[in-house]
This record gives C-alpha cells, structure tokens and sequence, in this order.
C-alpha cells in the first residue's frame, strides 16, 4: 500500500517539487524518512506522528517507510510534516488517496494536529505552480500569502483533522487553531518620512534627487549631525514603487526571512535596509549552513541598502558587495548546494570625515593625526568607490536653514525622469542611467555637453572612467530637467557630483 | 499466577491452536533456558520458526507487536540458536515471526501474524 503526497524544497529561492511516497509493511511497527532529509526533517516523524493521533486519527502499526523524491536533492526544515502526514494517512486508507495526490503541501504540524504557518511559502507556491501543480495546502495562516502567486487555487487549513475531513475522512478531529504567527523579525519597510523634515542642505538634496533619478549609488561623507543617515532615510520614499518582478523577488526574498505582512499583499515599496558595522559578512551577503539564508543586501533587492560609517565596516566584508553590485544577485555556495539571491540594491554610503569626525568642520578642532585621517577613509578600497557615481560633502545645518521641498513633490520630477530614461533605454535592457554602457555614452552624448567633460579629462582632474560615471549622472541631471539630452552645464554640475572628499 | 501471565497464556493458546490449524507442527511451547523462553517452536514448511506471542487487552500501552523491540529480537535469535543446540533435527531455513494478539473486552481475539521480522 502506498500513499502519495507531494511537497516543496527551498534552496534558495528555487523552488523543487518533491514527491514524498509512503509505504506501509506488515512487520514490526517502524518510521523511517529516507530521501537525504536532514536533522531537522528527521524530528517531523515525531510531530507526524503526535498530530495524527491527536487528530483522532488511527496511526498504522506497521513498518512505515517515507521516501522523498528525488531522493539525490538535500531536504530541510519543517513545512514537509503536512505531505509526510498525507501521505502516511493515504497509504494508511485513512484518507482518500487520489485526492491526496492532487495537491502539494506545505506546513508544519504542532503535537495537537494544528498547521503552523512557515517561512517561504511564496516561493514554495511559486514553485508549485510553476510546476504545473496549482492546487496547494498550506497553514490558515499563510493562505493569504500564498494566494499572492498568481494561478494557484489555495486551500487554508487550521488542523490536520481538517485537512483529513477535505480529503474524505469524516472522523478527523478538528484542533483547536494555531496561535503562533509566522514570526516577523524586522520591521521592513520604514514609516513614510518626508523629504520636507530635512532643514537646508540644498546642495545633498539635489544630489539625493539625482541620484534617485538614475539609480546612482552616493556617497556622503560629513561631520556627525549634518543629515546624513536622514537624507539617506528618505530615499526609498523618493524611488518609484517596485516593478512586478522585482516586487515577487523581494517579497519572496522577505518571505524567506519571514520580515513580511502578508495581509498588504506584494511588497510595493522598495525597502530600507541599515545593517549595523558590527554586522558579520554572513548577515551582510547572505549565509548559514547547509543552505545559505538571504542577507541583507537581498532585502534591500530593488531599495537601499545604506552603510552607515561605512569605514568602520571590514574591507572583507565592503569587498563582498562587489560581486552584487556587478551582477544584481548573489551566489552562496554551501555544503548542501547553492542558493541565488536576486540582490540588485542601490548603495548610499555615509562616512565621518575622519575618526574623531571634525575635520573640516567650521568651528570645530579635529583631534586626529593627519595620517590617521587619511587612512580612516582610505579603507574604503578603490574598487568600491569605482562604482559609486556620485560622492558629495554634507555640511553641518546653519541656523536659520529653511524647510526643502515635500517628498511627493520631488518623488514627482524622480518618476518622470525614470520614465524617460526607461523610454530611451527601451530596446537595450537597461532601466536607469546608472546602467548605461560607456560606448553609449560616449556616442550618445551630444558633442559640446562631451567636450566640457573631455576638457576636465584633460586637465587631469578626473579619469575617464570617472568622466564615464560623471556622464551618467549629466544624463539623470537632464532628464529631471525634462530635456532630452545633457547640456555642457549639465555635465559641470555632475562632475562637480564627483568632487567630495575623495576623488 | 498473575493475571498478566494468564493473559499471556490465553493467547499463546490461541495462537497454538491456529498454527496448528494452519498445518505447522508445534514442537515445543514455553521451551525456558537460562537466556530465558521461547513462546513456541514450530515448523512451517520445512522451516523452523521461532514464534513470539505478544497479548494485550488495550491499545493504552501501544500495540502488541510494539512491545518487540530490537533489545528482544536479537534475545529471540540466541534462544533459537540455544534450542537447535539442545537437540539433533536440522532444517532448510530458521525464521522468527511475531503474532500480536488482541483481547477486546468482548468478541472475537484479534490476531496479526508478522512474518520473518528479524
């Protein structure tokens, strides 16, 4: 006799079908799950096993083995107690067994018969239905997200007693319904904050409106206190909502670490993440054991991941965002395989000028060596500052500084210089200035607006890689003028862009 | 005797009964050295089959063919080998089977009859 159920692998993101068998033979009473699960899986013969019988459910006294195919891929966690209790119940004749193999199951089982909810259930459903499997079981709890992937018929459900009733068994007990929510770590998304709170700084607004415009990542460097970490607060508010696709990986990526409320649907907004420099590389890029888990760098996938102090960071772990930057994801390679993380973020760094942090400050007396204050922003390795496109000096506040523009203002002139950008790059695959291939430049830009750069080329005081990422900026500069092509003092302004504290 | 021990002993008759009725030869029943006992011995075909009865009234304490666990079955296998020392007939195969027996409070016995478990 044998009962089939099938459930859903996570590495990564990806998502794989597996089709969990179970066996009943007449010999001495056994369980045992083979099919490479881990530790983890092997604990979800005990909760099997409670929940069945609290479920008012009879638990065969037979030799029952439960194979999870394919048995080469490495199988974690939890969320396959519910196919492993289906297919046990199906083989057992407790429930019916064709309709138990009609859908996928994903849930944890609690020793009363309750479905818990789990983490990533939106790729997991994705998965599913990207299978060709629509029809999925998941928690009451998780129904509502995953009901968010388009196509899938989703059936919530509080017990296992009340699964074992939808599949044919009418003496199922219903248990009482899980208290646990899926436990949400981390507020994601900050609380709207209005462009509006920031007093004067008109010179890093600018540059913060710019820099939303293209894409660019920006570097500020200033003295504690000038509004650094509140222009770059203030960011995502400025970008314009996620695109579908980058809205189902960031929602999936945050599903993953289980840091998303469902009940407002798809991540929409691009989110904000502000790692700490204590923060370990693992937390940073993504890691763990067995399976690497997302860091932060994909949670803030299609937002802002923001350094703040940004040389206090390791150079080892500054030196691991190279690979997202270039690519957009990240590849984590651990002992049972590799997970990909989509982790295209825009980066805004934040730095004191130096340690003491009042260098260069009217009124100020910095208390550090000149060698020590060269070194501190020296850490920031040059294949680092290579990708940052606009670098500007933050200013403490003077009295009497007057209150800028409102976000919806500025956010308004942002979407429409996207816009632009997103229409003239059309048939090229990019989407912001940001991306934009030198030779495009070079060829795109109109020849006086090019000769004021070569100019500065000229007189040595910018490189032509740096002319490069000056170009791109004249190009958001223009659009969020509203004209189609940069003007020579469009493109002074964006090499100007260049000329913080390091050039 | 206690009244496990005549629980015990209803079913192995029982089980006995049917062996027999089934057409296998009973050769010994509650054969006892000092490893300790062998509920019966019988031969099935031409094998030698050392049979363990388990008998319980309730499911309260898991089912009968629970209570043989691996700690037992490797004792069954020293007693089977202790009994083909005791005496001289040899045979084409040795096997153990387990037969759970279940006492409900009325009706019929319930008998399960689990093959070659170790």
């Amino acid at each position: 006799m044998i009962g089939r159920s099938r459930a859903i692998a996570l590495a990564g993101l990806a998502g794989h079908v597996v089709d969990v068998e179970a066996h009943l033979a007449a010999a001495l009473p056994a369980f045992t799950i083979v099919g490479l699960p881990d530790a983890s899986l092997q604990e979800s013969r005990d909760r099997v096993r409670a929940a069945t019988s609290s479920s008012g459910l009879d638990w065969p006294t037979r030799r029952i083995t439960v194979n999870l195919s394919p048995a080469s891929l490495p199988k974690s966690g939890s969320a396959t107690d519910l196919a492993i209790a289906v297919a046990v119940l199906a083989a057992a004749t407790q429930v019916d067994s064709r309709a138990a193999a009609r859908s996928v199951y994903i849930g944890e089982l609690g020793l009363d018969g309750a479905v818990r909810p789990v983490r990533g259930v939106l790729p997991a459903v994705a998965a599913a239905v990207a299978a060709g499997l629509p029809n999925v079981v998941v928690s009451s709890a998780n129904a509502a997200e995953a009901a968010l992937v388009q196509g899938a018929r989703v059936t919530g459900v509080a017990s296992l007693g009340e699964l074992a009733r939808l599949l044919g068994n009418e003496h199922a007990l219903l248990a009482p319904p899980p208290k646990a929510n899926v436990v949400h770590t981390t507020a994601t998304l900050p609380a709207q904050l209005d462009l509006a709170d920031v007093r004067g700084q008109e010179e890093a607004r600018r540059a913060l409106e710019i820099a939303a415009a293209g894409g660019h990542h920006l570097f500020m460097v200033g003295a504690p206190g000038a509004g650094k970490t509140m222009l770059a607060a203030r960011l995502p508010s400025l970008l314009p909502p996620l695109d579908n696709a980058d809205a189902v990986a960031a929602t999936s990526i945050h599903s993953l670490c289980g840091s998303f409320d469902p009940s407002e649907g798809l991540l929409s907004r691009p989110p904000f993440e502000a790692p700490h420099h204590s923060a370990s590389a693992a937390a940073i890029v993504g890691g763990g054991s067995a399976i690497a888990r997302p860091g932060a760098i994909s949670r803030a996938h299609g937002g802002v991941l923001f350094l703040d102090e940004a040389p206090e960071f390791p150079a080892r772990i500054l030196d691991t965002l190279r690979q997202p930057l270039e690519s957009g994801e990240i590849v984590l390679h651990r002992a049972y395989g590799a997970a990909r993380y989509p982790s295209r973020f825009q980066l805004v760094l934040a730095a004191n000028p130096c340690p003491c942090g009042n260098r260069g400050v009217r009124g100020k007396a910095c208390s550090c060596s000149p060698i020590v204050a060269r070194r501190y922003l020296a850490r920031l390795s040059g294949p680092l500052l290579d990708r940052i496109d606009i670098r500007i000096d933050v200013a403490p506040v003077r009295r009497g500084a007057t209150e800028g523009e409102a976000t919806v203002v500025v956010a308004e002139r942002v979407a429409r210089a996207r816009a632009a950008a997103r229409e003239r790059f059309s048939g090229l695959g990019w989407s912001a200035n940001a991306q934009a291939s030198s030779r495009w430049l070079r060829a795109s830009t109109p020849s006086t607006s090019l000769a004021a750069g070569q100019a500065a080329l000229d007189r040595g005081s910018v490189s032509a890689r740096g002319l490069d990422r000056a170009l791109r900026v004249a190009w958001s500069i223009s659009d969020l003028a509203g004209i189609p092509a940069p003007t020579a003092t469009h493109v002074l302004e964006a090499l100007s862009l260049r000329n913080g504290s390091l050039t | 005797m206690a009244a496990k021990d005549e629980v015990g002993r209803h079913g192995e008759n029982i089980v006995a009964r049917r062996l027999e009725e089934h057409g296998w030869e009973v050769l010994a029943r509650n054969w006892r050295c000092e490893l300790g006992e062998l509920d019966i011995v019988a031969v099935d075909g031409g094998e030698l089959v050392a049979v363990e009865v388990k008998t319980r009234r309730t499911a309260t304490f898991g089912s009968p063919q629970e209570a043989v666990t691996g700690e037992k079955l490797s004792r069954l296998r020293k007693l089977v080998a202790a009994w083909l020392a005791s005496q001289d007939r040899r045979f084409a195969a040795i096997r153990i089977d387990v037969v759970a027996v279940t006492l409900p409070r009325a009706g019929a016995a319930v008998v399960e009859h689990l093959r070659a478990v170790g």
